[in-house]
C-alpha cells in the first residue's frame, strides 16, 4: 500500500462525507473510525506476518487527534539535544508524557488522554478511570486496569518501596482499587479538588509507565525473587532497581511503554545518542484514521555544553526544541542564522510570572532582623527603590515590564493590585518610609543603622550558573545603596544557596516565579507560605505541611487564613469555586505584600525547521504543563 | 634492577595511600553533598522534591556517617575491586570507565603521537638552522600555540568551520554511527572527526616541546664532541642524530611519563568544548554534583597512571643514558 498523500486523503473524506450512506466506496482510505492507515515500514511487517494488523494494535476505541494544520505523511526524524547526563526533564517533556488525563493544548482544562473518559464526584473525594478496551503496550502485551494498580499500590504506596516517587502526592490519602479490567477509581480520605491537575501534570504518568508485566519482576509483592534478579543486575536493592529501570530515568530501553516512540538506547549518560523508533502499538489516530505518530523517530545527542547545543541549532540540526539555548542572551545569534539554517522561531508564553523574586526571610533567627524585615514598610520602601526600567534595558535587552509576584496578565487569576502595586522607582518615598521606621542614623558610608547601631546589610547568595541573577542583584545593590540599605551580594555554587536556604541561614533568597499561569493553583509558592522554595517563610511552610515537624512555626494570622482558604480550595472539585477562593488569598498577598518581584518575563521563543509541519505558533511554556507535550507531539510531521 | 623496581613500588603505594586520602578530603571539602547538589539541580529545572525522598537519599547514601568511617568503606571496596556506584549516572564506577577509556586513550594517543612526529623534527631543524626563516616561523607559530589556551583554540575552530565550511565538528562521530558497532565505515567517521581534539591538543605540547628540544640541542651543538666527529669525517646528520640529539632528549624523554594522565586531563577544558566522548566531561559532572566515588576513582586513576608513568620514564631515561643506569640505586 502505497503512502497516501494528503491532497488525496482530504479528497476521499470530502467525498465520503458527500456519499454517507453509500458503501460502494472501494476506495483503501476511508474517513472514519472504521479502517485505519500505518506507516509504510508498519504495513510491510503486517505483509511479512511479523506484525499484527493495525485494527488488532489499536484499542476499540483510539483517541482521534485533530492536527493544527491537518492530516500529515508519514516519515521523518525529530532531532533534538540533551545537555549532560541528568536532562530526564526533556524527554519526559516530549516524547514521554501520556497520562489517564492531560492537560489540553492552552492549559485551560483537563481531558481525558489514555483514559478514554473519566468522572469526579462532587465532594472531590472519588476519581473514576474508564480505560481503552484493547490497549496494548509497546511489546504487544495488554494494557489493563492491573497495570495501574500495580503503580499505585505495588510502587508508590508500598511501605517497603524506599526509592523515588512522583512528588506533591498525599498517598496515605489516595486508595486505588480495580473495578474491572478497564475501570479504576481512586478514592479519597480527605477530598482534593486539585488532583485531577496534579494526575494531568508532568508527574502524573508514574501511573502509566510501570507494566506490570516488566517491572513486576522487581517487587517482591509480585515475584518472591525480586530481590536476587534486582542484585544479579547489579543494584544494591529491588527498591533501587524500580527507580532506576521504572520510574523517570530512562536507563533502560527494555521497559515497554505506551508513548508515540519506544526508546531504544539507554540514556545512561555514556551513549551519546539517544533514539526512540516510532511504537506500533500506540492508540492514537489523526482525523483520517492515520495511526500516529506520523514521525518514524527522534533523536536526541547528548552534549555537554549549551554552546554545542547552539552551535547545532544555528547550523539547523535541531528540529523542534527551546531546551537550554532559548534563552534572551542567544536569541539575537539564533534569530539572525535562521535563513542559513533553514528554521523559524515560535513564540511560547512563560508560565514563569517573574524573572527574579526577592524574598526576605519572614523567619529568620536573628532577632533584629526578624523585626526589620516583618515590617510591611520596609519590604515596600526596597521595592520601590528597584529600578526595573535600568534592569529590563540592561539585562533583558529591553523585554518585559515591572511585575510583581503574582499570576501573569493572560492567566484567569491575574490580581491587578497583587501585579502593579510598588513597581514604580521612587527613591524619595522609599526614603519616607525608611525614615518612617526609625532608620535616620546613618554612617559614614550612607548606610542606615539598625536599632542596634549596626549597618543594615541584607545577605543575599545567588546561585552562580543562574547568570542573570548575579547581573540583576549587581545593579540592585547599587540601586538600594541610594536609600541607605547595603545588599551583600555573593555569586556562589548552586548547592551552597541551597545548604543555606534548608537551614533557614538566609537573609535573602532569590529565584525566578513560578506559578503564573495554570501552575498557579499547584505551586502557590510565592503567594503563601507553601512548599520548600517558600524562602520568605519556611518555617510557616514547614508548620502548613505538618505541623509536628521539628522547626515548624505557627504563622502569623494571615499566612494561617491563607492556608485555611487554600485547604477549602482542594475540598472542591469545581473550577469556579476554586477560582473564588484563590482571588481571596491572593487578596491577602497584596495586603501582606510578602515578596518583592522584579520583571515579568517577554514571551520565550522556539526553534523549529521549516520542513516540520502541524507546529503550534505559540504555546504555554512551564514544567508543570510540560512543553510541548499536551499539543500531542505525535502530531508532528515533515513536509517534504 | 628488581631491588630499584621494588623500591619503587612501594613508594608508588603509599603515595596512592596519601592521594586517596587528599583526594576524598577535597571531594567533600565543598559545602553540601551529593544530596544538595541533587535538590539543586532539580530545582534549576523547574521540578520540586518530597522532604521524606530526601530522607531516604541521605540514608541510602550514608551522607551523614563521619568522614572516616566513609572513606574507610570506600577503600575497603577498592581493595576488593569495587570501585563503587556513580550516584548521578546509577551505573558501577568500572562500567563507566570501561565505556570510555578506549576512546579516552585514542585521542589522546593520536595527539601524542602527533605531538612528538611534528615537534622533533621541526625542533632539531630549529636548533640546527639556527635564525633562520623557518627557525623564526616555527618560533612565531610555537609560541602562539603556548599562548592561546586549548578551549578558545577549539572555539575558534568550531567558529571557523561553520562559517567558512558549514560543518559542525563537535563530537566524534556523526549521529548515525554513534550507537553503531566498529565497522569500517564508522572508523572512517571517527577519522574525520578527530582531526580537531587532536589538532586543538597536540598544538599547544608541540610548541612546548619544540622550544625544550631546541634549547637543549643548542647547548648540544657547540660542544667540543660534535667537532670532534665532523673533524672526523662523520657525516653531518649522522652527527647530529647519534649524539647531540640523544642528549637534548634527556629532559624530553623524563617527561614522557606524565603523558599518560593527560588521557584524561589535558583534554579536560578541549573534550567539554568539543564534546568529546570521553572520560573529562565525566569527571567534571562528577565533581560538580559531588558524586563521592566516580570522581574519587578518576582522580586516584589519575595518581596511578602519573606514577606508573614516571616510572616508564625513569626505566626509559636508565635505557637510552648509561650515565643514568650505572648510577641508579640498585645497579651494580
Amino acid at each position: 500500500m502505497k503512502t497516501p498523500t494528503p491532497h488525496t486523503l482530504r479528497r476521499h473524506r470530502l467525498s465520503t462525507l458527500a456519499v454517507s450512506a453509500s458503501i460502494l466506496t472501494v476506495s483503501s482510505t476511508c474517513a472514519l473510525a472504521t479502517d485505519y492507515q500505518e506507516a509504510p515500514q508498519l504495513a510491510e511487517q503486517v505483509k511479512a506476518g511479523t506484525l499484527a494488523p493495525v485494527e488488532e494494535r489499536l484499542p476499540e476505541n483510539p483517541l482521534v487527534l485533530e492536527p493544527f494544520d491537518g492530516i500529515g505523511q508519514y516519515g521523518g526524524v525529530w532531532r533534538s539535544a540533551l545537555k549532560g547526563t541528568y536532562d530526564n526533564g526533556w524527554i519526559r517533556r516530549t516524547v514521554y508524557y501520556q497520562p489517564l488525563v492531560a492537560f489540553n493544548f492552552d492549559w485551560s482544562e483537563v481531558v481525558p488522554n489514555v483514559a478514554e473518559s473519566f468522572e469526579v464526584n462532587d465532594a472531590a473525594t472519588e476519581f473514576t478511570f474508564h480505560l481503552r478496551k484493547g490497549h496494548k503496550w509497546s511489546d504487544g502485551e495488554p494494557f489493563t486496569s492491573a497495570d495501574i494498580d500495580f503503580a499505585l499500590n505495588d510502587l508508590a504506596k508500598n511501605p517497603d518501596y524506599k526509592g523515588e516517587k512522583a512528588p506533591n502526592f498525599d498517598w496515605s490519602n489516595m486508595h486505588g482499587e480495580v473495578i474491572d479490567e478497564t475501570t479504576y477509581r481512586i478514592t479519597l480520605d480527605n477530598p482534593d479538588g486539585l488532583l485531577i491537575q496534579r494526575l494531568a501534570s508532568v508527574d502524573g504518568p508514574f501511573l502509566t509507565f510501570a507494566p506490570r508485566h516488566y517491572c513486576g519482576q522487581l517487587v517482591p509483592s509480585v515475584n518472591p525473587d525480586a530481590e536476587k534478579l534486582a542484585a544479579e543486575r547489579g543494584f544494591d536493592s529491588w527498591s533501587q532497581a524500580i527507580e532506576k529501570t521504572c520510574f523517570t530515568y530512562f536507563t533502560d530501553e527494555k521497559r515497554p511503554s505506551l508513548n508515540a516512540w519506544q526508546q531504544t538506547t539507554a540514556y545512561d549518560g555514556l551513549n551519546q545518542i539517544i533514539e526512540f523508533e516510532r511504537n506500533p502499538y500506540f492508540y492514537k489516530v489523526d482525523t483520517a484514521g492515520n495511526q500516529l505518530p506520523y514521525i518514524d523517530k527522534a533523536t536526541m545527542l547528548q552534549s555537554e555544553n549549551v554552546e554545542d547545543i547552539l552551535l547545532k541549532v544555528i547550523n539547523g540540526e535541531v528540529d523542534f526544541s527551546n531546551r537550554h539555548f532559548a534563552t534572551v542572551t542567544n536569541k539575537p545569534v539564533i534569530y539572525d542564522s535562521q535563513e542559513t539554517g533553514n528554521y523559524r522561531l515560535t513564540s511560547t508564553v512563560d508560565a514563569r510570572m517573574n524573572h527574579a523574586i526577592l524574598q526576605l526571610n519572614l523567619n529568620t533567627e536573628d532577632a533584629a532582623k526578624r523585626k526589620l524585615y516583618n515590617e510591611r514598610d520596609f519590604r515596600i520602601a526596597l521595592s520601590l527603590a528597584t529600578d526595573r526600567e535600568e534592569l529590563v534595558d540592561v539585562i533583558f535587552a529591553g523585554q518585559g515590564k515591572p511585575f510583581q509576584a503574582a499570576p501573569r496578565p493572560e492567566s484567569p487569576y491575574y490580581h491587578e493590585k497583587l501585579a502593579t502595586q510598588y513597581t514604580e522607582y521612587d527613591p524619595d518615598r522609599a526614603d519616607e518610609l525608611l525614615d518612617g521606621l526609625g532608620l535616620t542614623e546613618r554612617n559614614d558610608d550612607g548606610i542606615r543603622l539598625d536599632s542596634n547601631g549596626e549597618p543594615i546589610t541584607i545577605q543575599l547568595y545567588t546561585p552562580s550558573d543562574q547568570i542573570e541573577f548575579n547581573d540583576m542583584a549587581q545593579l540592585i545593590v547599587g540601586q538600594w545603596a541610594e536609600v541607605g540599605i547595603q545588599l551583600d551580594q555573593r555569586n556562589v555554587e548552586r548547592s551552597f544557596v541551597y545548604e543555606r536556604l534548608k537551614s533557614n541561614q538566609h537573609d535573602m533568597h532569590i529565584w525566578w516565579g513560578d506559578g503564573g499561569l495554570g501552575d498557579a493553583l499547584l505551586d502557590p509558592r510565592y503567594y503563601f507560605p507553601f512548599n520548600q522554595e517558600s524562602g520568605f517563610a519556611l518555617r510557616w511552610a514547614q508548620w502548613f505541611n505538618n505541623p509536628e515537624i521539628t522547626g515548624a512555626e505557627e504563622p502569623s494570622e494571615p499566612a494561617r487564613q491563607q492556608m485555611e482558604l487554600y485547604r477549602q480550595l482542594k475540598a472542591t472539585g469545581n473550577p469556579e469555586q476554586q477560582a473564588q477562593i484563590f482571588k481571596q488569598i491572593l487578596d491577602i498577598s497584596a495586603e501582606q505584600f510578602w515578596v518583592i518581584g522584579t520583571i515579568l518575563p517577554a514571551e520565550g521563543y522556539a526553534v523549529v525547521n521549516n520542513k516540520m509541519g502541524n507546529v503550534p505558533e505559540s504555546q504555554p511554556y512551564a514544567w508543570l504543563y510540560p512543553q510541548p507535550a499536551p499539543m500531542g507531539t505525535s502530531q508532528l510531521y515533515y513536509k517534504d | 634492577m628488581t631491588l630499584y623496581l621494588a623500591r619503587r613500588m612501594v613508594t608508588m603505594l603509599l603515595t596512592l595511600l596519601a592521594l586517596s586520602v587528599v583526594v576524598f578530603v577535597v571531594i567533600q571539602l565543598p559545602p553540601g553533598d551529593f544530596v544538595t547538589s541533587y535538590i539543586a539541580r532539580l530545582s534549576g529545572s523547574g521540578e520540586t522534591i518530597d522532604q521524606a525522598v530526601i530522607d531516604t537519599l541521605r540514608e541510602r547514601y550514608q551522607m551523614d556517617a563521619p568522614i572516616m568511617s566513609q572513606y574507610w568503606a570506600w577503600l575497603k571496596g577498592m581493595l576488593h575491586g569495587e570501585f563503587g556506584y556513580s550516584f548521578e549516572m546509577k551505573l558501577p564506577v568500572s562500567q563507566i570507565f570501561s565505556e570510555r577509556i578506549g576512546i579516552s586513550l585514542a585521542v589522546e594517543l593520536l595527539a601524542v603521537v602527533l605531538m612528538w612526529a611534528v615537534a622533533i623534527p621541526i625542533g632539531i631543524y630549529s636548533a640546527v638552522k639556527q635564525y633562520s626563516v623557518g627557525d623564526y616561523l616555527a618560533t612565531v607559530i610555537g609560541f602562539f600555540g603556548l599562548a592561546v589556551p586549548n578551549f578558545l583554540f577549539a572555539l575558534v575552530l568550531m567558529y571557523i568551520c561553520y562559517v567558512w565550511f558549514g560543518v559542525t565538528i563537535t563530537g566524534l562521530f556523526s549521529p548515525e554511527y554513534m550507537n553503531a558497532k566498529w565497522t569500517l565505515a564508522k572508523f572512517l567517521d571517527f577519522v574525520q572527526h578527530v582531526w580537531a581534539p587532536v589538532l586543538v591538543i597536540a598544538t599547544a605540547g608541540t610548541a612546548q616541546l619544540v622550544r625544550v628540544l631546541r634549547a637543549n640541542l643548542l647547548d648540544e651543538l657547540h660542544k667540543p664532541y660534535v667537532l670532534t666527529a665532523r673533524a672526523k669525517g662523520l657525516e653531518r646528520r649522522k652527527v647530529i642524530m647519534r649524539y647531540p640529539v640523544r642528549v637534548a632528549m634527556n629532559p624530553l624523554v623524563s617527561t614522557i611519563g606524565w603523558v599518560l594522565p593527560t588521557v584524561i586531563s589535558s583534554s579536560f577544558v578541549t573534550a567539554i568544548v568539543l564534546n568529546l566522548p570521553t572520560l573529562s566531561p565525566i569527571l567534571l559532572r562528577a565533581l560538580l554534583s559531588q558524586d563521592m566515588y566516580l570522581a574519587g576513582a578518576l582522580i586516584l586513576f589519575m595518581g596511578v597512571l602519573t606514577m606508573i608513568g614516571t616510572l616508564i620514564s625513569d626505566l626509559l631515561l636508565a635505557w637510552i643514558d648509561p650515565r643514568i643506569r650505572l648510577g641508579m640505586v640498585g645497579a651494580n
